[in-house]
């Protein structure tokens, strides 16, 4: 039981600096998306022009 | 052969049952605090008697002795494809008592629609219904999203035998660490600090628009756990509309990608070694599926009746791309909007498509699953290089997941078998509803929802529907979460085990004979 608690203790910094890249790189495809669409929308809107 | 259940298998598949029941009592002390707390006395005795019920039945089961020892496979699919059933059955009665279903029916599908967080629901006045009540709720997604059966076994209820059978049959497919009772602690803690961190995150921001600091906290709790479950219960009938927030539906839209993630890449990532995601064969084939369908839903809702300009599609085809995507099944569209002409049909097929394929594998999503399609991608493709090979050429197809891994013949066929349950169980659902004089569109999209547990409606599950295909779509819903596989396996061991015996043995003599000639 120590030993498993020190474990997960250890691995805080680790997993703190892990999710926070995880986090970023998700909200940078989101808006990757968002700029995605904007293009789609531009295009299909010019198109119907 | 098909191997009858024996007297002591049904002993032994009663007795966990016992167990499980028990158990879920843990699970319904927390609304009975949440009426004690917030002095709904009506509930407090509601909940009082469904724990007395609880313990009287899985006590009861639990008079039945068995001896310890492993549980063998066939005990293993039992106990897990029943005790959803079961448990759920149990499980509805506060509900139906609360006086806001319409019948037992409808609070029987509500509970299997919670623990298979499929997040349809019958609820009437949802706006209305008690803190207690949404509580057992949303438990019920918890408990179900991490698995029954997993859970059970995170807290040792099954005894030292039988643990990895009853870990495959609910559907997991893969051991984060080698040991199954470490695994299933694992994904608790996971499950347990995300949630934690994004009702924080949500219940603050809840506060700021106007909600009380009570209500923004417990609301926060209960949608969390909804996205990280990919679950879809909500605890007000506007849905995520109803806090009017581009800030809440960003962080739920990271809280349902972050659950629809492998629990294996989460282990990764907590050892700091993030590149391993990104280096997943599931993941890329995620991204770029995600892309190519904004792509397209971008280009039909640009045609739409009331989606048509930038903010909307960026804002409501976004987040309804991921509540799809992810089988979580939130909305911040209304269901007339999403069915009667407010999304073009491209879109709304768009988001069946999306259910219906799902997310990552070893996750908390349902549908198909990303690494099937990849598997069966990269087998079609082997099968084309093989074909425009020279004879003496050795085609190896390999995948990426923590390592290199061969694509191996048992690989593709589970992967086609699958595959193919998954599809005849959304046509047979759509044609269910069309037999029940809905438009065919409205139907599959249903069918698809159901089965995949994405549960984004577009109208048919509502109060008071016709029973016969309530009953359906709660087989689907069931048949879904199990991945089809162990509730296949548990109506043939049903079915098996109540021929005549002769009948049996006929049948098994005949194979015998068939197999000797072979």
């Amino acid at each position: 039981m120590r030993k498993d608690r020190d474990s997960w203790i250890d691995m805080a910094p680790d997993a703190i600096i892990g999710y926070s890249t995880l986090v970023l790189a998700i909200v940078c495809f989101l808006l990757a998306l968002v700029v995605i669409v904007a293009i789609v929308r531009f295009i299909v809107g010019v198109g119907a022009a | 052969m098909w191997q009858r259940l024996s007297l002591y298998d049904l002993r032994v598949i009663g007795h966990y049952l016992g167990v499980l029941i028990l158990f879920t009592t843990i699970g319904l002390a927390v609304p009975l605090l949440t009426s004690i707390i917030f002095g709904e006395w009506q509930a407090t005795e509601r909940y009082f008697l469904t724990i007395g019920i609880f313990l009287i039945a899985g006590s009861a089961l639990r008079f039945l002795r068995i001896q310890p020892g492993r549980l063998s496979r066939q005990q293993a699919f039992a106990i897990t494809g029943l005790s959803w059933l079961v448990l759920a059955f149990f499980a509805a009665l506060p509900l139906y008592w609360s006086g806001h279903y319409a019948s037992y029916l409808d609070s029987l599908f509500e509970a299997v629609s919670g623990l298979t967080t499929t997040g349809a629901s019958v609820v009437q006045d949802l706006d209305h219904l008690s803190y207690s009540d949404n509580m057992w709720r949303f438990m019920m997604h918890l408990m179900g999203g991490l698995g029954l059966v997993v859970v059970g076994l995170s807290f040792g209820l099954f005894g030292k035998g039988g643990g990895a059978s009853l870990f495959t049959s609910e559907g997991r497919s893969e051991h984060v660490v080698p040991n199954v009772v470490q695994t299933t602690q694992f994904i608790g803690r996971i499950c347990i600090t995300f949630i934690a961190i994004s009702t924080i995150s949500v219940g603050c921001i809840s506060m700021t628009i106007g909600i009380e600091p009570a209500r923004a906290f417990l609301q926060s709790f209960w949608v969390s756990i909804s996205a990280f479950m990919t679950a879809g219960f909500v605890p007000m009938s506007q849905n995520i509309m109803y806090y009017h927030s581009i800030s809440i539906e960003f962080i739920l839209v990271i809280v349902m990608l972050l659950g629809s993630i492998n629990f294996t890449l989460h282990a990764e990532v907590i050892r700091g070694r993030v590149k391993a995601v990104f280096e997943d064969t599931e993941v890329r084939y995620l991204i770029a599926w995600i892309v190519l369908i904004v792509i397209v839903l971008a280009a039909s809702l640009s045609g739409s009746r009331l989606f048509s300009n930038l903010p909307n599609i960026e804002r409501r085809g976004l987040f309804m791309v991921f509540a799809a995507l992810t089988t979580t099944g939130f909305q911040n569209v209304t269901t007339s909007q999403l069915a009667a002409g407010g999304f073009s049909s491209g879109a709304f097929l768009v988001l069946a498509i999306l259910m219906a394929m799902g997310a990552s594998s070893g996750s908390t999503a349902g549908g198909i699953k990303i690494n099937r399609i990849a598997i069966l991608s990269k087998s079609i493709v082997a099968t084309l290089k093989e074909t425009l090979a020279p004879d003496t050429a050795r085609i190896v197809t390999s995948y990426n997941h923590i390592g290199r891994r061969p694509v191996t013949p048992d690989i593709v066929r589970e992967a086609t078998t699958v595959l193919i349950l998954y599809g005849v169980t959304y046509v047979i659902g759509a044609l269910a509803g069309i037999a029940s004089g809905f438009e065919a569109s409205q139907a599959i999209f249903e069918s698809v929802a159901m089965a995949s547990n994405g549960g984004i409606t577009s109208g048919i599950v509502a109060p008071g529907m016709a029973w016969p295909l309530e009953l359906f779509y709660l087989f689907e819903m069931w048949a879904g979460r199990l991945e089809f596989v162990t509730l296949l396996a548990l109506l043939i061991q049903i079915v098996t085990s109540v021929m005549p015996s002769d009948l049996v043995g006929t049948m098994h003599a005949r194979n015998e004979e068939r197999k000797r000639r072979s």
